[in-house]
């Protein structure tokens, strides 16, 4: 269980070292546990994001392809966005490939002179010239390497990114296998500031269930149990059915869908944009991550026309949907009209861009044109209004391929929100928080609270949505509020070190956790997961604060926005989160972890 | 009769490799998709189709007379087709693969290395207790193969 080793490849030397450290994966699990500890001693304070001293550690755990939907990969590094920790994870079959190729971590050091790609073919590790593939869409590229590397179907992962990470565009993603991403935080410019282009992974390595022995017996109890509740349980029904966009009618019905640059909470058309209208008339397949069962990934076809010479100069392309993408390419751009959020979301996926980002940056864009704050001199003519999908495929598309001498509008909208205001202004309506544009829920004060204090800045930090939702129910004081976040987030420390998808995080409650270590012979006991978490976020924070993050600038500084914008608790009072959580937090944050912020 | 295995429905397909995992962890003993005596296949990547790469379970099946190894693969006494791999007979360095060859239907029938034996199917139903989406099926032949 223990026998993952750490791949460390520095692409300035080309010097690849492969090493066993069993300690670090028993001690911290995988995950964000073992990459957080990796990154701290791998990446010094003053790293610069896009320079050879940060890296990119990507982490699997040591319960990864044993049980289902424990299916995720992390990545670690410094983000070129904000500057802060940058953490994401992606599905696929990334952590399959890993496991089968005896690896629980894989360290990128340093900086190719010229674009390269790796290839991890069981032991046989190797650094290649990109050529022509540099620049390449990630569809593209995703073709091509899979013919290259023909061996391991079934057991082979291909992560890339596209020309905007190549172009320095801050918010770049990685694409993992087809449809997955290591979404947010600039992963991919990352990437592409080492002059990396792809990772194509095969494991060749089986996985004894005799040597070392396991509770055999208890271990394939334990996998039907989870795999009944993965399949059979209301717990998971939604993402079989119409997945996460099951969310956008609830929202929007409750006043909480980000609409026009979150000026609005409900969307007129959210009716056509709902995950029912896409199961209904987009809707091409469903497939899965690796060991899982559950099938959320909603693949929609595209049909497009290419050209007017005849009625059959059409072709159709698949584009996977989540609810965060048909809210920040949709309601956030008061695009209502799904084959367009399609558009958009295809253009993202194929130029390797953070959807969630750019639909940020386009909400702001639209805005400031709306406003008068940027003119046609600084669109070069180009017109940017909500509502108009040709707006905003040109759009990305300068982006994306923006001119790096000239540094005009395009140029500050790929660093992102924060510098398109320090360069035009429009603080007011910049929807951000520590220069992250946040998730797509509008549900009420807790959601921006648990932005606000999570390690990441992220949702899925802490679920402040879900708080909010809570407090209809049950009055909570701010002491308590914060706690329960804090709590939380401990908790999904936990998951993420496994690296479980959160999707299935009622499918493991702490019992069948425990039960799944015991199983292979690892004991663990609850109060020592407990204290992991904890130890994983006290180095979350240190990270943090060493790449000098300041919590009372990102709670200072919020836009005025979040205070005016429309919530299903209404309107949130001004300055709450300064005067009353802020207090709260630096305190707890100080008696539970003893550091000061 | 009996029953054999049957790959009813490959448009509910969604790849999630729990066959192949379940057949592998459970006859095999590893965790595995090379050891498994069903795979999935995609064409093209996520963006095509899938393939499920597994023994049909012929009556008939021109995969035994193949082999040049007495014993080591014999069709199953049972009506409904099938064959079995007698491991302590099954030797690749006594054969060229000649069942490999055999079979019309590519890897249903496949060679792992490491332990130098055949892979197929045994029609032990594992797999389709692990489908979520119900692909796979045993029932009785319906079909003259």
């Amino acid at each position: 269980m223990t026998d993952l080793d750490i791949l460390e490849i520095d692409l300035t030397t080309s010097e690849i070292k492969r090493y066993s450290n069993p300690e670090l994966f028993e001690k911290w699990i995988g995950g964000v546990g073992v990459g957080i500890n990796l990154l701290n001693k791998i990446v010094p304070a003053n790293a610069d994001p896009l320079g050879p001293d940060n890296a990119l550690i990507f982490s699997i755990g040591l319960l990864s392809t044993y049980y289902p939907i424990i299916s995720k990969t992390a990545v670690l590094f410094r983000s070129p966005l904000t500057g802060d920790l940058g953490e994401s994870y992606a599905g696929g079959r990334l952590s399959l490939a890993m496991r089968f190729s005896g690896l629980g971590a894989i360290i990128i050091k340093g900086q190719s002179e010229k674009s390269c790609y790796i290839t991890i073919t069981g032991d046989e590790i190797q650094i290649k010239k990109s050529g022509p593939l540099a620049y390449m869409y990630t569809t593209t590229i995703g073709q091509i390497l899979r013919e290259k590397i023909p061996v391991g179907s079934g057991r082979r992962s291909s992560i890339r990114i596209g020309p905007a990470s190549e172009n320095g565009v801050l918010y770049g993603n990685i694409i993992v296998d087809s449809f997955r991403h290591f979404g947010r935080l600039g992963a991919g410019t990352v990437m592409g500031a080492k002059g990396l282009k792809a990772i194509v992974i095969t494991g060749d390595k089986d996985i004894s269930l005799d040597n070392p022995p396991i509770n055999r017996k208890e271990y394939l109890k334990t996998y039907k149990k989870i795999w009944n509740e993965a399949v059979n349980s209301s717990t998971m029904r939604k993402y079989h059915v119409l997945g996460t966009p099951e969310n956008i009618l609830p929202l929007n019905a409750i006043n909480a869908l980000p609409t026009k640059n979150f000026q609005k909470g409900k969307f007129e058309f959210a009716e056509e944009i709902s995950g029912e209208k896409f199961v209904e008339e987009y809707l091409g397949r469903r497939i899965s991550c690796n060991t899982c069962p559950v099938g959320c990934i909603h693949v929609a076809i595209l049909r497009e026309r290419y050209g007017s010479d005849s009625p059959a100069d059409i072709h159709s392309i698949a584009v996977p949907y989540d609810f965060e993408l048909l809210y920040a390419l949709g309601s956030n751009l008061e695009i209502g009209n799904g084959i367009d959020v399609l558009k958009l979301i295809e253009q993202t996926e194929r130029l390797g861009l953070d959807a969630i980002t750019t639909g940020g940056v386009l909400g702001w864009l639209a805005e400031a044109y709306d406003k008068g704050i940027i003119t046609s001199d600084d669109t070069k003519g180009h017109t940017i209004r909500f509502g108009n999908v040709q707006d905003f495929l040109t759009v990305i598309q300068l982006i994306a391929f923006r001119n790096n001498e000239e540094k005009d509008l395009f140029w500050y909208a790929g660093e992102g929100i924060h510098s398109l205001v320090a360069k035009y202004g429009g603080k007011d309506f910049s929807v951000l928080i520590n220069s992250n544009p946040p998730a797509g829920y509008s549900t009420g004060p807790l959601t921006v609270l648990g932005h606000l204090i999570g390690g990441r800045h992220s949702h899925l930090d802490n679920a402040g949505y879900a708080l909010d939702q809570k407090i209809f129910r049950t009055k909570l004081t701010p002491q308590e509020i914060i706690q329960e976040l804090v709590i939380e987030e401990e908790w999904r420390n936990i998951l993420n070190s496994l690296v479980l998808c959160l999707f299935a995080r009622k499918v493991y409650p702490t019992s069948t956790i425990l039960e799944c270590f015991s199983n292979l012979g690892i004991e663990k006991s609850l109060d020592d997961l407990l204290t992991i978490g904890k130890e994983i976020q006290i180095a979350r924070i240190q990270t943090k604060l060493k790449f000098g993050i300041n919590y009372r600038d990102i709670f200072e500084n919020l836009s005025p926005r979040f205070f005016q914008m429309p919530t299903a608790h209404g309107i949130t009072p001004k300055n709450i989160f300064y005067d009353t959580y802020f207090p709260i937090f630096q305190n707890l944050i100080t008696s539970r972890y003893s550091i000061k912020i | 009769m009996g029953k054999r295995l049957r790959v009813a429905y490959l448009e509910r397909c969604v790849g999630c490799y729990q066959c192949v995992l379940a057949c592998a962890r459970i006859n095999e003993r590893v965790l595995s998709v090379d050891r498994s005596s069903v795979r999935i296949r995609t064409i093209g990547g996520y963006e095509g189709s899938f393939a499920v790469i597994v023994c049909r379970g012929c009556t008939s099946p021109p995969c035994v007379p193949s082999c040049p190894v007495p014993g080591a693969l014999i069709a199953r006494p049972q009506k409904s087709g099938g064959v079995v791999v007698d491991r302590e007979i099954c030797d690749i360095n006594k054969c060229k693969e000649e069942c490999v060859e055999a079979c019309p239907i590519p890897g249903a029938i496949h060679i792992d290395k490491d332990l130098g034996k055949a892979i197929v199917c045994r029609q032990c139903s594992i797999c389709t207790q692990f489908c979520p989406t119900g692909v796979l099926i045993m029932e009785e032949p319906k079909l003259g193969f």
